[in-house]
């Protein structure tokens, strides 16, 4: 992976390099020249201030030499003798100069002039001294000419020295125009540069976060993915990109599921607070005729015709609570995967001519016809006789309760052979349903009529009780309608169990008619007592305890094969009551059984760790009871239902 | 392909033909180095000589365009400067005060320059040994008019020396030093500190105009030779003897002692021509022409090649 750091951060350092060092190398050029030329321009004013000198000292001498007069005058000689040393003190300083060679060779023949010109002087003061006034004159001639040759040779000096001057001011007019130029060019460049450099800066840094700016902010107003370009970059905008989109999908894709959730949550609390107001509606109603009955068993004599129709609505109130009761635990156990199948070969024919038979008459009261249509050949299927029989049963209860009077009802039982499976199917000729119900017509608590009064009634659980029920014998269930007042078609797929019958297909041993010892652990007084005088009416021997230590107490005294356990008693619960049995060795024969209202599948869980064989939910029929007490005993508690 | 053809054919790789017409005497040897040092050749430069006896017909040759450059001593130039205002002069090539002078028969009592009164004297009119010959009568208080100046060339001058036609003559060498070898003892030699003889690299201006290119690479070349006598004087001299056969090399290194090489435009040689030019209108010659010294001395060729070798003074207000 590329840095971006070292992306930014090396060309930024090595750009930074460069120019430094353009600028040192420049500056450092530039002093050293700068120099340099200081160093010629002192050396040139120095010798130009000393022709200057020179020239001055001449021109006295000329005017001295020019005056002179055979013979000189008082001082003459002195004066022309003082611009010659002051000459010559001049000379000397330039002797100590260190001159170009075409130079020092001007000065070379300027010194030999000037000897010259001190020979010829000395030869014009000598005429005059002698009062040889034409060999003055000729003498001072020469001396003139030599003197033109002198001031002409100085003049070389001179303009040698200015031509450089001026070569020198032409080097520095020229470096500072080279220097305007480097400064230009430098300037130009470094904006170029950093224009570059910023442009590139945006581009590969900037923009990439202004865009995943931008998609943050439009994640955050629409709440929907909006991806970044340059996750395939291969620095840390590259990472940072990918990441971003990365989180964007999981963050939309978390919110979508949420989403959902929430949702299907609304949707559940809405079927929770319409379950409860139907269950409310439902558990209500059987209580009014229950209530009613009790106060005309209180005022008519028992065993009148009165007695006996109010015990008969209060069994079947009873009865009908029950079953609602039921219905909800089968939903709860179903749904946790938690039921118990009591698989045998059974014939699928016999059973659902059995289960019409159950409910004719409740379809004969209805005015409907029920028709069966069944297989020309025994289908045997693996199932559990009782659940399959529900599974009838809600349907031809859900056939009953939509369709009208005078309606038909057709159960048909077939063979799929492409498919291995035996094929029942429910159809009636009813109210039918409209497809958005039909799509979701299984789910729990799911029901066609959601008017006030209700007046199919039901939970709604009983077509979720037979997808359930059907798909843990490993079939299928679907509905079919062709529209609402069209009537409706169930259809129940099962594996057919071509298989011998087995194990499975054995009765269990049938404990009715044997005499039980049975301890009864119950702390609601009238619960207990009425479950002991219905199993001594079933002919069983029967003890009853109403706390669990006084329980353990009596199971210890009395033995008793089968103890049927509360498990909310006061003081020591069921469960301890059962790990105390099971703690005492003496007692390992005893059959523990759960008996509670406690019927979840948690519970369930807890019982079988206490020690609990079986586990029946309250309230208990004889007949769930019978089929304990005269059965073998289990190794993991199984829930019965009345 | 023009493309192509341009690059094949650089204009560097063609030389430049330049017809210079020198004159022959060691003085202005610093040309024959050059052209024998393969100085010229250097610049793609392709020289075609016209040798000439005299620098006055060197001169001539340019004035008529005969010539692109020409190598004369200043005074013939000053002469004709003052009648051609399109002379240029590009560079000295040599100085001296000693080349020119006079070589006079001592046993015809000439042993002073006042001795000079009433002797024949030959020279080449118009050269600067007319000029010499002024000042050196001027020192020894003699009139021209008392002289009989002999106008011959060079070599009939020494001829007519040898023969006892003349009795004193101006000549520069090769002749001078040849007459004094054919006097021996015989010959009184004169010559002055306060004469400085130039020989000049000449153009004309509309030369300097159209072969502006060539001409500097002719000034590279001599300033190419200057470096080379610096360094290598003695090879130098070698180079240039074939020039010179009837000379030993003793001979010439005595004649080119006498000379100074070197390019330059200086005070002193502005001085000089301004001397001469003087000279000239005192003695008539000039007829009222003025010589304008800042515009025949041509600095701009000599400042781009050997800045330093010019030491001229900015010119004052309204001098010549």
């Amino acid at each position: 992976m590329r840095s971006l750091e070292r992306e930014i951060f090396v060309p930024t350092l090595i750009l930074a390099g460069v120019i430094a060092g353009a600028l040192v190398f420049l500056g450092w050029g530039s002093l050293s020249q700068s120099r340099a030329l200081e160093r010629d321009a002192e050396a040139v004013r120095g010798a130009l201030a000393l022709a200057v000198a020179i020239s001055d000292a001449e021109d006295d001498e000329v005017r001295w030499m020019s005056s002179l007069n055979a013979p000189p005058a008082a001082g003459h000689e002195a004066r022309i003798a003082e611009a010659d040393a002051r000459i010559a003190s001049l000379s000397r300083e330039i002797d100590a100069f260190s001159l170009a060679p075409r130079v020092a060779e001007v000065w070379q023949q300027f010194v030999e002039t000037r000897a010259a010109m001190r020979q010829i002087g000395g030869e014009v003061i000598a005429a005059a001294q002698l009062h040889d006034r034409d060999g003055m004159l000729v003498a001072r001639e020469r001396w003139n000419l030599m003197a033109e040759r002198a001031d002409r040779l100085l003049g070389n000096f001179t303009a040698f020295h200015l031509n450089r001057l001026d070569r020198t001011v032409a080097e520095l007019q020229r470096r500072r125009g080279r220097a305007l130029g480097f400064a230009a060019i430098a300037i130009v460049g470094a904006l170029l540069l950093s224009i570059v450099f910023a442009v590139l800066l945006v581009r590969t840094v900037v923009r990439p976060i202004v865009a995943m700016a931008n998609a943050a902010r439009r994640i955050q107003a629409t709440g929907e993915a909006s991806p970044v370009t340059g996750a395939d970059r291969l620095d840390e905008l590259g990472v940072l990109a990918h990441a971003f989109n990365a989180m964007t999908e999981r963050l939309t894709s978390a919110n979508a599921t949420l989403a959902k959730a929430n949702e299907s949550l609304g949707e559940a609390d809405r079927r929770k607070n319409q379950f409860l107001a139907v269950l409310s509606h439902e558990l209500r109603n059987p209580l009014a005729p229950v209530k009613n009955g009790i106060w005309i068993l209180d005022r008519v004599p028992p065993g009148s015709d009165q007695a006996r129709r109010a015990r008969e609505v209060i069994g079947r109130q009873v009865d009908h609570l029950a079953h609602l009761v039921d219905d909800l635990l089968d939903v709860t156990r179903i749904t946790r995967g938690k039921i118990q199948l009591q698989r045998r070969h059974l014939e699928l024919n016999e059973l659902v001519r059995r289960t019409i038979e159950d409910h004719r008459a409740a379809f004969e009261e209805a005015g409907i016809t029920v028709h069966l249509e069944a297989a020309p050949t025994m289908v045997f299927v693996d199932g559990d006789p009782h659940r399959i029989a529900q599974v009838i049963g809600n349907l031809l209860q859900n056939a009953a309760k939509f369709t009208p009077d005078g309606g038909q009802v057709t159960v048909s039982v077939a063979v799929s052979p492409s498919t291995r499976e035996g094929v029942l199917r429910v159809a009636d000729s009813g109210s039918g349903m409209a497809p958005e119900v039909v799509a979701r017509l299984f789910e729990p608590f799911m029901q066609a009529d959601t008017t006030l009064d209700r007046s199919k009634g039901g939970l709604g659980l009983g077509l979720a009780l037979v997808k359930g029920l059907v798909e843990q014998h490993g079939g299928s269930v679907e509905a079919r309608s062709d529209g609402v007042g069209r009537g409706s078609e169930f259809t129940v797929r099962l594996p057919l169990d071509v298989g011998e019958p087995g194990e499975r297909q054995r009765e269990r041993g049938d404990g009715a008619g044997v005499r039980r010892r049975v301890l009864v652990i119950e702390d609601v007084v009238d619960a207990a007592d009425t479950l002991r005088a219905m199993l001594e009416l079933a002919g069983h021997e029967v003890a009853v305890a109403y706390d669990g230590a006084s329980g353990l107490a009596r199971t210890r005294e009395l033995h008793p094969e089968f103890v049927l356990c509360d498990i909310g008693l006061p003081g020591m619960s069921g469960y301890e009551v059962a790990r105390a049995v099971r703690a005492d060795e003496s007692l390992r024969d005893v059959h523990l059984v759960a008996l509670t209202g406690y019927a979840l599948p948690d519970d369930l869980q807890r019982a079988a760790e206490a020690g609990f064989e079986r586990h029946l939910a309250k309230p208990a029929s004889l007949e769930a009871l019978e089929s304990i007490l005269g059965g073998p005993r289990a190794t993991a508690p199984q829930t019965t239902h009345a | 392909v023009v493309a192509l053809a341009a690059c094949s054919e650089r204009p560097e790789a063609r030389a430049e033909r330049l017809t210079v017409a020198t004159m022959r005497t060691p003085a202005t040897g610093l040309f024959f180095v050059a052209e024998a040092s393969g100085c010229f050749a250097a610049e793609r430069l392709e020289i075609d000589e016209r040798n000439l006896e005299l620098g006055r017909d060197a001169l001539s040759l340019l004035r008529e365009n005969g010539a692109d450059a020409a190598i004369s001593f200043e005074t013939p130039t000053v002469r004709a400067a003052l009648l051609d205002g399109r002379i240029r002069v590009l560079t000295a090539l040599h100085s001296s005060t000693r080349d020119t002078r006079i070589i006079a028969r001592r046993e015809r009592g000439i042993t002073g320059l006042s001795a000079l009164r009433g002797t024949s004297i030959g020279l080449a009119q118009g050269s600067n040994a007319d000029f010499v010959l002024d000042l050196l009568l001027r020192f020894g208080r003699v009139p021209r008019s008392q002289v009989l100046v002999v106008d011959l060339p060079p070599e009939q001058t020494v001829a007519a020396l040898e023969r006892g036609e003349l009795d004193a003559a101006v000549l520069a060498d090769p002749y001078a030093a040849r007459a004094e070898h054919i006097l021996g003892d015989r010959a009184q030699v004169f010559w002055t500190e306060l004469y400085t003889e130039f020989s000049l690299l000449l153009t004309r201006e509309d030369a300097l105009q159209t072969r502006a290119g060539a001409l500097r690479k002719l000034v590279r070349g001599l300033a190419c030779a200057e470096r080379i006598v610096r360094e290598h004087g003695d090879e130098a001299l070698r180079r240039i003897r074939t020039r010179f056969p009837e000379l030993d090399e003793q001979e010439l290194r005595a004649q080119l002692g006498r000379v100074k090489w070197g390019l330059g435009i200086d005070q002193v040689l502005a001085g000089v021509l301004r001397d001469e030019a003087e000279w000239l209108r005192v003695t008539g010659e000039a007829k009222g022409a003025t010589l304008d010294v800042q515009r025949l001395l041509d600095r701009r060729l000599l400042e781009e090649i050997e800045p330093e070798a010019v030491m001229l003074l900015p010119s004052r207000r309204g001098a010549p």
